[in-house]
């Protein structure tokens, strides 16, 4: 454990001493981060201020749920969403993913966080602001029971998305040119900024329980406001175990696959 | 001890038949015709610890596949092999921390830092201790006289100068197994000495098992006692690099230069000609011939210089390879 974390303390590093060793390039970096930024905030004032009663949110909820998003979509963008949709098949494709499976580390960890982008964080100073806001705003009294229990979920949510990532990117193993994989990964993602509450019928039924992208920021909400049914966290919990192990099975039979690159 | 053994080992690669064009394309998204590829077939070997020895063979005929397998980087489709006692497909991390892999076509170095850092990575990676990792360093640094470039960036590099570094990232942890895939491979002449040497101590002070594959033949006669030769998959020769010279050198190359203008009536007789000037030929005349018609050259045309040599190994592993076709 204490190596993994001293190895993403060095990709953390490396990477930022890497976006630092072209000066004009850094400087664009930062430029189209804080449009980034920007942008989100913009977004965020145009679909949840400019929005009546939504599905039963009321404001304050609205606005949990999406710094909930948020905040999920900081830690993923700033770990390992970049690495597995769109660098782990360009190692595949380049065959450099040899090196991976010759390392006394494991290949998950390698090309899930290979290239921590130190530079995404300016986006999680508007998430830390937006939640200083939450809680001197809206949040009012909360148990540690509630608040604990949106981590956990946070937690799962995070773990759920992880492994749809694994899945999704294996492919890349067999199909190598794996262009569509991320933009594919980032709209369900997108999907899950809005409360699974306006779906009906069918969809409802899908995103609660077949593909329950829910976890992404619903459900961690409405646990911290004290609105969810325990039976289906217990089903959530199942399922994201069962999912979790499809994934790893499914990431290990694309291991046995890869047939890299010719020298 | 054994360090390595491959028992009928082989692997095939699957693929999909393109048919060219755009009509071509889409159709192949409906229908396409699966191939098989046999790279390595059933090849068997067994390599000592310490011992160095060299891969030989042409583009596409396994070698690299062969030390995938061996690396763990591929799966073989049939067959078994064994480095240090491990399967190395199980990609066990205790195995993984005793062997190095080197290829001269792809780098494993951060292209826009200093080598250094990525050595320091591959200390956390392998979990080097630092006074090893120090010790190990200013070693191969003074060996391969890289000290000065440490701090530099990779991209500043010449290809030279990289695949020290690429050398030295892989030894930190000192491997006792090193697989070398085309360590020199697009080197200039003075770089690709130098690496040779590098190998040849390093192999001779740590005992390290080298595995090596080379286009160049003066990689392996100046580095390897033994030479394993494969062609389409298959081993053709395992053994020494002597026995096959002496195996396959039945002839031995004349260079005559002349006094005087000749014509090749005159030298036909002698040998199979292989290059004609008219006042210098190349001869290629059997061994049991070469004292005989040397003589009767010396004695009939007006001889400037006469030299005999032996055959280059590498005209003789061309041999092989063309015999093998």
């Amino acid at each position: 454990m204490r190596k993994y974390l001293k190895i993403i303390w060095i990709f953390s590093k490396v990477n930022l001493q890497n976006e630092m060793a072209y000066r004009p390039s850094f400087f664009l970096a930062v430029i189209g981060k804080t449009t980034r930024m920007l942008i989100l905030i913009l977004v965020f004032q145009v679909i949840y201020f400019n929005t009546p009663l939504l599905a039963g949110w009321e404001y304050k909820d609205i606005f949990l749920l999406a710094i909930t998003y948020l905040t999920i979509e900081s830690i993923i963008i700033t770990t390992f969403h970049r690495n597995l949709s769109y660098y782990l098949p360009d190692l595949i494709k380049k065959g450099n993913f040899d090196f991976v499976l010759t390392k006394p580390l494991n290949p998950l960890f390698y090309s899930s966080f290979r290239i921590i982008d130190s530079m995404d964080l300016t986006s999680s100073f508007l998430v830390i602001f937006l939640w200083y806001h939450y809680f001197t705003h809206y949040a009012g009294t909360f148990s540690l029971l509630s608040l604990i229990l949106y981590l956990l979920l946070l937690g799962l949510g995070l773990i759920f998305l992880f492994s749809l990532l694994v899945i999704i990117a294996s492919s890349a193993f067999w199909t190598v040119n794996a262009t569509g994989l991320g933009r594919f990964f980032e709209e369900i993602v997108r999907t899950g900024r809005f409360p699974t509450d306006v779906f009906k019928g069918a969809f409802s039924f899908l995103f609660l329980y077949v593909f329950p992208i829910a976890l992404i920021a619903t459900v961690p909400s409405k646990a911290f406001l004290g609105t969810i049914d325990w039976r289906y966290l217990a089903y959530l919990a199942v399922f994201t175990f069962i999912f979790t192990l499809i994934s790893k099975r499914v990431w290990n039979h694309a291991l046995r696959h890869y047939s890299s690159a010719s020298s | 001890m054994i360090a390595i053994s491959a028992k009928n080992l082989s692997k095939n690669y699957e693929y999909y038949k393109k048919v060219p064009g755009l009509f071509g394309a889409f159709k192949s998204l409906f229908q396409r015709e699966k191939l098989i590829t046999e790279a390595v077939k059933s090849i068997s070997f067994t390599v000592e610890q310490g011992e160095l020895v060299g891969f030989l063979g042409p583009n596409g005929s396994g070698k690299t596949s062969t030390l995938k397998m061996l690396s763990g980087i591929l799966h073989p489709s049939a067959g078994d092999a064994k480095v240090l006692d491990y399967t190395p497909w199980r990609r066990q991390e205790e195995y993984q921390k005793q062997f190095a892999i080197v290829m001269g076509q792809k780098n494993q170095l951060w292209w826009d830092l200093p080598a250094m850092e990525s050595f320091i990575l591959n200390k956390e990676i392998y979990e080097v201790p630092s006074d090893q990792f120090n010790k190990t360093l200013n070693y191969l640094a003074d060996l391969l006289d890289i000290t000065d470039i440490l701090n530099v960036p990779v991209r500043k590099l010449s290809l030279g100068q990289r695949m020290k570094c690429e050398l030295v990232a892989a030894l930190l942890h000192n491997p006792k197994v090193l697989f070398l895939d085309e360590p020199t491979i697009g080197l200039d002449v003075v770089s690709q000495q130098k690496i040779r040497e590098f190998l040849k101590k390093y192999n001779q002070e740590r005992k390290t098992t080298i595995l090596l594959t080379s286009h160049y033949m003066e990689d392996v006669v100046q580095l390897c006692k033994r030479v394993i030769i494969i062609s389409k998959g298959r081993i053709i020769y395992d053994g020494n690099i002597k026995e096959l010279i002496d195996r396959y050198a039945t002839n031995k190359i004349v260079t005559v230069t002349f006094e005087n203008d000749i014509t090749v009536d005159q030298l036909s007789m002698f040998g199979e000609i292989i290059e004609f000037d008219k006042r210098r030929v190349v001869l290629k005349i059997p061994d049991q011939k070469v004292k005989e018609n040397a003589a009767r050259i010396l004695a009939t045309l007006p001889i400037d210089d006469i030299l005999i040599n032996e055959i280059k190994v590498e005209e003789i592993v061309r041999h092989i390879f063309q015999k093998n076709r």
